[in-house]
This record gives structure tokens, sequence and C-alpha cells, in this order.
């Protein structure tokens, strides 16, 4: 028996090294990796979607010429600055290709702005669309002209708009138009189609989101093994929130509401995202696939309908931005799940409400973290505050007490047992119960997902030394605090009988200590609150048995 | 399958009960009861059992000595 205990400590101990040891080598190997996005130049192109199933058949899909992401090195570029973000689009299908964030500071460098979409550098990642269904359509491929070279959102100016014109083509006007505006993150894509030919035009405009297959930013997940997910994800009513992973593009196992009125595309990764957001109530069609090795396309498929003679225009909102929950929720329907808490959003969606609205108060997240998990705490009170009564109730049995003592000195079981029933018959229990700490869990794990999620946590200070509460203390002094109030819980606990479980008892907290070195200061702080206040309950609790003894001695 | 539960539930009476304190109502405590629960009843039954006891060990219930049947 002892030796089996032996052996199964010294297992969690080597399985808890080796998974923090790979984690910090697979960080330290995976940003280097720059995927090969050379294509085949064969001739089905497979960066381009098929037309929609509805579209007239024939229509032929232009062949790639040259490896899309690097004809865009060689095209012109009109580049757009506004007060949120800085974008390049290409003249190559009018393509956004890269979009910075001016209130968004890089990770590692803060001078610089953050970067979600880009056609080279640290990630292959661009927003792309066109039109097919007739001959001389515009693509993704197709090298518009672009009106101006640059734009500059003015002081007065509400929006600008970058227009990109399709080659002339018999009896087709095509304009592409990205409109910009002041203090969002949404830039709204759209085509003009003039239809001077004298037959009607049924045409599939498609929006997708293309982006190789590595993580983001590496978070520090709870025993370094989890991370958030990066990849699409698709909204629909009828299926709710999908995510997809890339491995199973790549396999060709996704499984999402492909066809609908409603709904929308994502490419989510942690803290960001960028969207397509079609309005209205009209047939949709969702796709995923693969571009080349590690490049992976995710988008959404439209109808247009231009009658003979006529002109129209279909315009899709694209997010790009941070994962503001407050912003994402009134952009479309159910656009803020791209938060993800995992399994327990149920808890993680309240818990980040009610921290927001501290948040409104008092300005900071660092003591919102702090009140939040104070407010928990109190919450549970009244679990415990039902076994604080009885203690009062308990200094009256003592002297039984003692006599159960001294009948059953030798034999522990025997003492528990009794001591059990007379706890019974008097109606009194000095303990909280295994329920109360077990609902208490989940609420706590939420809580740790919504620090790890959420992107207002991203480079929000809390006072002193912490600059930035999503990433490590950097003179590791809280994670030390926490090490140091996990000890006093073991001077507070009685010491096992065992003494090798006594032994496991003083390593776990240089264990912990050791793996919330690198976890984000929020979370450690969280915990270091919680341990705070789980001590000062105790030493409470403590405090009322003993006086009861005291008094019962008496 | 057995084992492994039981291993699960030593690991916990191991390295995670000491922790969180004496705090179950009855006797024997709750991941005894588990324990022995699954020993004597299989995993279904014996999960059952032991879930049925932890959903009544809170503090209005009164505990007191409850053996696994």
């Amino acid at each position: 028996m002892q030796m089996d205990f032996k052996r199964l400590i010294l297992a969690v101990v080597f399985a808890f090294s080796i998974i923090l040891l790979w984690e910090r080598w697979v960080q330290h190997n995976t940003p280097a990796a720059v995927p090969e996005t050379a294509q085949s130049a064969a001739a089905a192109d497979s960066s381009i979607p098929a037309p929609m199933a509805s579209t007239e058949p024939g229509t032929t899909v232009p062949a790639g010429t040259a490896a899309t992401l690097s004809a865009y090195a060689e095209a012109p570029r009109v580049t757009v600055r506004t007060d949120m973000m800085e974008a390049v689009v290409s003249a190559v299908g009018g393509d956004l290709i890269h979009v910075e964030l001016t209130h968004h500071k890089d990770s590692e460098d803060h001078s610089k702005n953050f970067v979600v979409l880009q056609e080279s550098g640290k990630h292959q990642y661009i927003a792309n669309t066109g039109l097919l269904g007739a001959e001389g359509l515009p693509t993704h491929k197709t090298i518009l002209e672009p009106e101006q070279t640059g734009y500059v959102l003015k002081d007065g100016e509400n929006s600008l708009v970058v227009r990109l014109k399709a080659p002339a083509s018999a009896g087709i006007e095509v304009t592409k138009l990205l409109t910009f505006y002041r203090g969002s993150y949404v830039v709204d894509v759209a085509y003009e189609i003039n239809n001077t030919s004298d037959k009607p035009l049924n045409a599939t405009a498609y929006f997708q989101l293309a982006r190789d297959g590595q993580p983001a930013e590496h978070t520090k997940g709870f025993f370094g093994g989890v991370s958030t997910f990066t990849g699409p994800a698709f909204f629909t009513q009828e299926g709710k929130f999908q995510k997809v992973e890339f491995k199973k593009i790549e396999n060709n196992e996704t499984s999402f509401v492909k066809s609908a009125k409603d709904g929308w595309v994502a490419m989510v990764q942690h803290y960001f995202v960028s969207a397509w957001l079609p309005n209205g109530d009209v047939q949709r069609e969702f796709y995923t696939h693969k571009i080349s090795n590690d490049f992976y396309g995710a988008g959404v498929k439209l109808p247009v309908q231009v009658a003979a003679g006529a002109k129209q225009s279909i315009d899709v909102p694209l997010y790009v931005g941070p994962q503001e929950q407050d912003k994402l929720a009134k952009l479309a329907t159910g656009f803020n799940k791209v938060v993800d808490y995992g399994l327990v959003t149920i808890f993680a969606e309240p818990l980040f409400w009610v921290l927001n609205m501290i948040h409104k108060i008092v300005g900071n997240w660092g003591w919102s973290i702090i009140l939040v998990t104070i407010l928990i705490k109190a919450l549970f009170f009244p679990l415990s505050a039902a076994s604080y009564k009885s203690m009062a109730k308990m200094k009256t049995l003592m002297p039984r007490m003692k006599a159960l003592q001294e009948r059953y000195k030798d034999d522990k079981m025997k003492l528990n047992q009794a001591m059990m029933e007379l706890y019974k018959t008097e109606k009194v229990n000095p303990m909280g119960g295994c329920l109360p700490i077990l609902v208490q869990m989940p609420v706590f794990i939420a809580l740790y997902w919504v620090l790890l999620s959420v992107v207002e946590m991203r480079q929000a200070p809390w006072m002193f030394w912490i600059t930035d509460l999503s990433v490590k203390d950097p003179y590791f002094i809280l994670p030390l605090i926490m090490g140091a109030t996990m000890f006093i819980q073991t001077k507070l606990n009685p010491t096992p009988p065992d003494p090798m479980q006594a032994k496991v008892m003083m390593i776990m907290p240089i264990m912990f200590t050791f793996m919330f070195l690198w976890f984000p200061s929020g979370l450690v702080l969280y915990w270091v609150v919680n341990n705070i206040l789980s001590i000062a309950q105790q030493w409470y609790v403590t405090r009322m048995i003993e006086r009861g003894e005291a008094k019962a001695a008496r | 399958m057995k084992t492994l539960f039981i291993g699960l539930l030593k690991f916990y009476r191991f390295a995670i009960s000491p922790w969180l304190g004496n705090r179950c109502r009855f006797h024997p405590s709750c991941s005894a009861y588990a324990i022995e629960a699954i020993e004597k009843h299989g995993i279904i039954r014996g999960f059952r059992l032991a879930v049925w006891r932890v959903m009544r060990c809170h503090p209005w219930n009164d505990g007191g000595h409850d053996p696994v049947p």
C-alpha cells in the first residue's frame, strides 16, 4: 500500500514536470516556423472556392497563375490610416492584406501596434473576396485599379472609402469599395456591379478569411497544458457557435452548418478576431478549405443577381479587432461567443459581466479582480455560516466528547463513528460538507478562464510593478507571495499522520510556486487573494472552535 | 477501469484532501465511502451511490454514521 502511494506521487510529480518542460520547449520552437506558402501550379486553383450550387453551371474557375501571397508583394498597394487601424489594401483582388490596431500594442515591443492581418511576417493572414459565375468577374486574384494610393481619415471626417476598379469586361462594370469608419473596427466591403449587357447576371460573391494554421500568442494554461482556440468559427441560429480546427480542415473532417439564412464566419485567436458579418435574411453558404500547405480558408458565399441594364451592390461588414465583448454583441447575434471560455461558459459569462460592472466603477482591472474574488467568497459564505452556528452549540457537548475520547483512545475509527452519532443526535456538525466545495469549484475554474481569455486584461495595469495583468509578473513577487500563502495553509491544516503524505504537503507549495512563475499575473493575483481569504476564514473557524473548547474546559 | 477510479480517489485522499481540511459531515467520509462503494458494488452502482452521498453532504443535512449499504 505504502509503496503504491509512493509510486503514484512520483508519477504525478514527473508528469507535471514533463508537461511544463514540454510546453516551454514547444513555445521556444514555434514562432520561428514560417509555413510554406508556395502553391502548386496545378490547373485547378484551390484558393478560389466553387460557385454556389444555386448559380448557373458552366462557369469556369480561373486558374492560378502565381502563388497568391507572393503576388501581393509585386502589386501596387493602397495604405489606409484611421484613428483605430493602419491597413493595406492590395491591388490584387482589392484584398485586405495588413491590419494593425493603433490602440493595441505588440506583445513584446510596446512601441509597435498589434498586427492582426498580415500577408507576410509571423503569420500569413488575409481577408480576400471575389465574384464568381460569369466570365470577366474579378476574383481575389484579379488585379484591380486603385483610385488613390493612400488614404488618411482626416479630422471632422467620419468615414473614408477606398475604391478599386475591376478591368473592363464585356457588359459588366465592377467596382470594389472598402469603407473605413471613425472609432470602429468594422470595414464595409462592397461590390458595385453595373450590368450594361442585355442578359441578367447570376453571380456568387465570396468573402473569406485565409490564415496559416499556427496558433497566435502562446498563453500559459492551467498546469501548462491548456491554451485558447485558434481557428475558424461559424455562427448560425441552427448550429449556434461552431469552432472548426485547422486539423479538421486538413483531414476533411469538418462538420458545421453550411447553409443558412443567417450567421457569420470568423477567424478566432486569443484576444483578437476577424469576421465577415453579412446582414439580413439572405441565403448564404459557409465553407472551409485548404488553400496550400498550412494555409486555410474559411468564408461565406452570397448570391448576387443583377437584372439586364441594372445596377446592384452587395455589402458585407468585416470586423478586424479585439474581442471587446460589449462591442461584439452589438454587431451580430452571437458574436460575443468568440471569447472562448471552453466548458465553463455558463458560469464564465455572468462572471465577466460582474467583473466588467465593477471595472466601470473602480476603473482598474487589478482591483476589479480582487473585488470579484472577495464577492464570490462572500457569496459562498452562507454555506459555511451554518457550521459556525453549530460550533457555538458544540461547547455544550464538550464534556461528552471528552468522555468519548477517553473511551476510544486506541480506536480512531470507533471514535469517529461515535462522534458522528453524537453530532447527529444533538443536531450539530462542525463540518461544512463535501457538496459546498464541489459547487464552488466550477465557479473558480470559470473565473480562471475569464482572466485567461478576455482581451480587457491585455496590457491592463494593476499597481506598482504589475503593468500587464495578462503576462507573467516580471519580478515574480506575486507567485512567491502565492507560495507563501500556500505554505501557511499547510501549517493551518492538521499534519497528516502518514509521513510520506506530510512530505508531499510540504512539496506542493514549492511545485505550485514554480508552476505559477510564468502565469499571467492577473491569475496569480486572483489566486493570492483567494488563498488569503481562505486562510482568514479558516483562522476564524479555528479560533471559534478553540474558544468553545476553552469555555467548556472552565 | 475500476482500479483507475479507485486510484484517482486515493490520489485525491492523499494529495488534495489534506488541503481542503476535514469537512465531511458523515462517517466514513465521502471519498472513503466512494472507494468502498466502487469496490463492493462495481463502477456504475458504486459511482451512483457515491454521487448520491456527496449530494447529501451539505450543511442542511445532519450527517452522522452512514456506511456503504
